[in-house]
């Protein structure tokens, strides 16, 4: 659209497949920041992943053929190991809990992208992910006995898994809609939205209602290509992001209520979980955290994030978790 | 005795490159089935063995492609060569070994780079203790492997039109 | 820069290996617009985050094995026995023989020279004229190409980021019904031949018994997959160590101290295509980067505005890029660029794998540069023009084939739609 180059050209990359709800906003807020800036700030957006995956996006960083990318928290999260404290299963329940832990670590974690020449302008959401299998299951032994599929990169939820005495396949996820097809895994965890954009839901008719967790990821740049923008710039780039980014939580979160009414009009069914094995799976990840803190994430990312939590927004402490 | 202990260096390595693309071909094969075996008569499965035979494809097929270069079997669009006499095109062939010599030595510098860059940055990734820059370490050795082989083609092509064709020693390395 | 491209496409004409031509085409090209080198090494390890690509190395090396033992022998001793009572029955014979031999091993010249050997002169016995003999067994070499478990099939998959699973699927009706026509036209020729017919006999028994232990390969292939017991790479695997295991210690008709030999030279053929798969990554990340495939589709469809007239010119172009390169080559330079311009059109992905490999078959069979008629020309010590006047009916009903392939995308895409 902008006649002349871009003094400041930025080209970024993600997974996000053209026409989603965050390549939209993405697309939006480049085209105010273009505006806003006469054009000297252009951007060049590569989507569904033809610049590889969340790993060969932060390389391409690293050398400067991109300047910034919208990652998965479990992709990014082999650079910044603190980011994945809020995939933690069963941590968070609500929205409520999850904006209060978001923008009490968003700080912590801007820092910590900082320190790895990496700066953390916004952070996305797929949303809450439930529990998704081709059969009903109420109990944590029927769960042991499915098929049941892990991010291959995602060391919080795989560990869990084992925990629990699941074993879980890892898989990517391009290949998850395949293999859930042929029978070699029965059971998937995804977002509603997720669930009908990659067209798992096609496979997987039973959703247990409790959230296993949430998934969110983070617009990233290269610090070197950032700090290169003058002070005004950087305001201008904050204040949009601020801007666009809030607006894209609240249309993710819209998606997901959406795409809830659009699985149970396609016959999904919901199924509640059995109390005692609910149980068993809290006091089970209580192991999985211990086993994991300081090790995986930080101890104190980890205490930060409780201590976000128990700050009840209204002031009530929240019970369980 | 130069042209001795080239040859029996060349016979070691050529050795130890079969010896190993043997292996990963086994082991590939082995561990792909005790997966299956694992996962649908046990329910179980071991979790770093499908990446871990991701990066054993790429090992073989980069070892692979250096024995190629030995038994000078890669995949070429050769249209020309028919149309050149025979004295020129020897020639013309120690010219292209030469040039795909430099693109290897190219490609194996990049793969330092790249190698480096992943041991200073290279964040969580680890098979079995392996860190990325480790698992990734077959592209330097490859593409400087198949580099010098194009070199040592080169300089056999250049003896062997000086000299009508002898000097077997190092015309298959 | 333009310069050094230049010379490096000229140097490529000299027989440069192909990975070494696309590298340096790669390497300039970012150089050129000033994105570290390492770039290149970068997009080659994304190599080890695609999971299908272990079925390479593993169906190459059981096709190796399989072509290196005596299998094609009892295959065809089987068909024959079941196949024999048909009018036009060796020349049946010959096409369902090397198509699935072709399947199994590639079409690297395997089946012409395996095959061919045994196929030609029984053919000529039989009192088949040698024009057709010749043309029936050029145009076989490349038969097959659509049936699991073919590698160009998985590379096409591996490179449009298909699922391979479906593609075996969906090449097999496309595949029947080249059979199917050049079938009829060999059943044709048979009763003009006036052939003997062999009946059914107790040698039926015997030959089905002797070709046992490789009669439930395609079993495994399929059914493994689709019965959801494995993955295509691990079907690979199981179908590597069962002929490993019937070749070796069943049949033995492979040495055990043979088989590293044969290992090595699988895993050479198989770094082959790596390294040009490889190089080829990171020329089309240039592109990608570039943003040439938005732009070319934009310009395309300035012009072209029907998906119909699209795919009829598609066709046009990969004759003339089968007729020219070789099908990995071939594959590899011309489907990153393709894919993204398909999509615009709305063309199934699937379906266009089909389209691609059914066009690239028929170019190994093309005047003046198909592989098949050089490998035939050699094997059968005839001039290829007398091998292009032989292949040409055969050409005809490929073509036709081709025609239909791509106008009807339900005979590609009905069978994929059990696998959802
Ligand atoms: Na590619
Ligand atoms: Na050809």
């Amino acid at each position: 659209a902008w006649s002349k180059r871009p003094k400041y050209l930025f080209k970024i990359a993600t997974l996000a497949p053209e026409g989603s709800v965050w390549v939209k906003h993405f697309e939006n807020f480049t085209r105010e920041i273009a505006e806003k800036s006469n054009g000297e700030i252009g951007f060049k957006i590569y989507m569904g992943g033809v610049m590889g995956d969340d790993r060969a996006m932060y390389r391409k960083m690293r050398i400067g053929q991109l300047q910034g990318g919208g990652f998965t928290m479990t992709g990014i999260s082999e650079v910044v190991p603190d980011f994945r404290v809020m995939g933690i299963p069963f941590l968070m329940k609500t929205y409520d809990e999850v904006d209060r832990v978001s923008k009490s670590l968003f700080p912590i974690f801007q820092k910590e992208f900082a320190d790895n020449g990496l700066v953390l302008l916004a952070m996305t959401e797929v949303g809450f992910i439930y529990t998704m299998s081709t059969e009903p299951m109420t109990t944590l032994a029927e769960l042991r006995r499915r098929k049941c599929w892990a991010p291959d990169n995602d060391l919080v939820s795989r560990a869990y898994l084992e925990d629990l005495g699941v074993t879980p396949v890892p898989l990517a996820i391009p290949d998850v809609l395949p293999s859930l097809q042929t029978g070699l895994i029965n059971t998937v965890f995804n977002g509603f939205y997720g669930s009908i954009i990659m067209q798992w839901f096609t496979s997987t008719k039973y959703i247990i209602d409790v959230p296993f967790g949430y998934a969110y990821g983070g617009l990233v740049f290269s610090k070197e290509a950032y700090d290169k923008l003058p002070p005004d710039y950087v305001v201008l780039m904050r204040e949009q992001a601020e801007k666009h980014f809030a607006g894209l939580l609240v249309d993710t979160r819209k998606s997901n209520d959406e795409a809830f009414s659009v699985l149970l009009a396609k016959g999904a069914q919901m199924v509640k979980p059995d109390n005692g094995s609910l149980d068993m799976l809290h006091q089970q990840r209580a192991v999985t955290v211990e086993r994991l803190n300081g090790n995986v994430f930080s101890k104190e990312i980890y205490d930060a994030a409780i201590r976000a939590l128990e700050q009840g927004g209204d002031g009530k402490t929240v019970q369980s978790r | 005795m130069i042209v001795a202990g080239w040859r029996k260096t060349t016979k070691v390595l050529h050795f130890v490159e079969d010896t190993l693309l043997s292996l990963l071909l086994v082991v590939m094969i082995v561990l792909a089935c005790l997966q299956i075996l694992l996962r649908d008569f046990f329910a179980t499965g071991l979790a770093w063995a499908d990446p871990l035979l991701r990066y054993m494809v790429l090992w073989a097929g980069l070892l692979g492609a250096a024995v190629a270069t030995r038994m000078d079997k890669h995949i070429a669009i050769d249209l020309v060569s028919h149309l050149v006499p025979e004295r020129i095109l020897g020639w013309l062939r120690v010219v292209a070994h030469l040039f795909s010599m430099a693109v290897c030595l190219v490609l194996a510098y990049a793969a330092v780079v790249f190698v480096g860059d992943e041991a200073a940055y290279g964040g969580g990734q680890t098979i079995l203790g392996f860190a990325s820059w480790q698992l990734n370490l077959i592209f330097p050795m490859a593409f400087g492997l198949m580099g010098l082989r194009f070199l040592v083609a080169a300089v056999a092509g250049v003896f062997r039109i000086l000299q009508g064709g002898s000097l077997q020693a190092i015309n298959h390395d | 820069m333009q310069i050094l491209k230049i010379l490096t496409i000229g140097l490529a004409l000299l027989g440069s290996p192909l990975f070494v031509v696309i590298s340096a085409l790669a390497l300039l090209s970012f150089y050129g617009v000033g994105v570290d080198l390492s770039v290149v090494i970068i997009e080659m390890s994304r190599l080890a985050e695609t999971p299908m690509l272990l079925s390479l190395p593993l169906f190459i090396f059981a096709g190796t094995l399989l072509s290196e033992s005596r299998a094609p022998k009892r295959m065809l001793a089987m068909s024959q026995a079941l196949l024999g009572w048909l009018p036009g029955g060796l020349a049946v014979i010959s096409l369902v023989v090397c198509a699935v031999f072709t399947a199994f091993t590639g079409a690297s010249g395997v089946t012409i020279f395996a095959l061919g050997g045994i196929l030609y002169p029984a053919l000529l016995k039989d009192h088949y004229s040698e024009r057709f003999s010749l043309g029936l067994l050029t145009t076989s070499g490349s038969l097959g190409l659509l049936f699991p478990p073919s590698l160009p099939l998985i590379l096409y998959g591996v490179i449009a980021e298909t699922r391979i699973d479906q593609l075996f699927l969906a090449g097999i009706l496309p595949g029947l019904l080249m059979l199917v026509l050049l079938g009829a036209y060999s059943i044709k020729k048979g009763v003009a031949a006036k052939e003997k017919r062999a009946p059914v006999s107790g040698q039926a028994l015997k030959a089905l018994r002797d070709a046992a232990w490789e009669l439930p390969l395609p079993v495994i292939v399929l059914g493994g997959i689709y019965g959801g017991i494995f993955v295509a790479g691990e079907a690979a695997a199981v179908t590597a160590l069962y002929v490993l295991v019937v070749e070796v210690f069943i049949y033995r008709d492979i040495e055990f101290r043979r088989l590293p030999k044969i290992m090595v030279t699988s895993m050479a053929l198989f770094g082959g295509i790596l390294v040009v798969l490889a190089a080829s990554m990171a020329s089309t990340n240039f592109l990608v980067d570039q943003e040439v495939p938005t732009r070319l589709f934009e310009l395309i469809r300035e012009h072209i505005s029907s998906k119909y007239t699209f795919l009829l010119l598609l066709n046009l172009f990969l004759l003339l890029v089968g007729a020219m390169l070789d099908i990995f080559s071939a594959l590899v330079l011309v489907v990153p660029i393709i894919v993204p311009i398909a999509q615009g059109y709305g063309v199934d992905l699937t379906h266009l794998g089909i389209i691609f490999l059914t066009n690239l078959q028929i170019g190994y069979c093309t005047p003046p540069v198909g592989l098949n008629l050089f490998l035939a020309g050699y094997r059968f010590e005839k001039p290829l023009v007398q091998l292009y006047a032989a292949t040409l009916p055969f050409l005809l009903l490929l073509l036709a084939a081709l025609a239909i392939i791509t106008y009807f995308p339900w005979l590609s895409l009905w069978l994929t739609r059990f696998a959802g």
